[in-house]
């Protein structure tokens, strides 16, 4: 169910990146980076659509940092601010996922859209 | 954490866009901070008679590009200059203290936005009279 969320995202969201190793991770874990936007306004969104998701990790959720450990793999700073943490649970349904897959393209796709620096790097080909 | 009104110009935001041939434009702040904004303005006779915002940012960043381009609109050139931070900030029933660099940031977007059309039309830019830098701790250290 994870690997579906997760390749679906992917997928479907261009200028995103997984952070992290694809299969050797905690298993209901997900972090991916979205480029061009900021990861406060992705996650009010979620929230108005009753999607509890995270920017980094539980223990900085106070912090307008970008997480320190995606910094130390070498993501650049930029690109850190448009992270999401996604962590299923043994409550979550494949109902979830096609949920989450259907909202979240919309959300990145409105905040892009609003971005100055959208445009700009798509006609580049990204970062 | 946001005030309803925050959340209206976050989930409704007015003025979203670019102006095709602005008068002015104005961005600042930058990528590793986590907030940029673009501000685009139509000048006549003196008077802004449209604004538009591009915004890379949280959701109080949008609101205040929101909210300070609403307020610029239909003003003198010397009275948009005026509008401070403060004034977004207010006028959004208040942002949160760690949030306050937004509205901040939207003053600076109006105020390089109007020295641009008055360095293009050969006038000289006005002076920053009160700096921000100190206001807020949270980005001095992200200043670049």
């Amino acid at each position: 169910m994870r690997d579906r969320l997760m390749k679906g995202i992917l997928d479907k969201i261009p200028y995103s990146r997984l952070n992290g190793h694809p299969t050797e991770r905690l298993p209901g874990n997900i972090n991916i980076s979205f480029e061009f936007i900021e990861g406060e306004s992705m996650l009010l969104w979620l929230d108005d659509e009753g999607i509890c998701a995270s920017t980094g990790s539980a223990c900085t959720s106070g912090s307008l940092e970008p997480s320190h450990v995606l910094l130390a793999t070498g993501l650049p700073v930029g690109i850190s601010h448009g992270s999401l943490r996604l962590t299923l649970g043994d409550a979550n349904t494949e109902a979830d996922v096609d949920f989450v897959l259907g909202v979240l393209p919309k959300v990145v796709s409105r905040l892009r859209d609003m971005s100055p620096l959208y445009q700009k790097s798509a006609k580049n080909g990204g970062t | 954490m946001y005030s309803e009104t925050v959340m209206d110009h976050f989930k409704n935001p007015r003025n979203v866009g670019e102006i095709e041939n602005p008068d002015g434009v104005g961005e600042v702040g930058n990528p590793v901070c986590g907030d940029i904004m673009k501000i685009f303005l139509k000048i006549e006779n003196n008077i802004v008679t449209d604004a538009k915002f591009k915004t890379f940012g949280c959701g109080a960043a949008i609101a205040s590009s929101s909210m300070a381009t609403e307020l610029v609109k239909g003003k003198t050139l010397e009275d948009a200059w005026q509008l401070s931070n403060k004034a977004v900030a207010e006028a959004l029933d208040g942002l949160p203290p760690i949030k306050m660099h937004c509205s901040v940031l939207a003053e600076e977007g109006i105020h390089k936005a109007i020295n641009d059309y008055r360095v293009k039309h050969g006038l000289e830019p006005w002076q920053e009279t009160s700096p921000h830098s100190h206001e807020h701790e949270s980005d001095t250290e992200c200043q670049l």
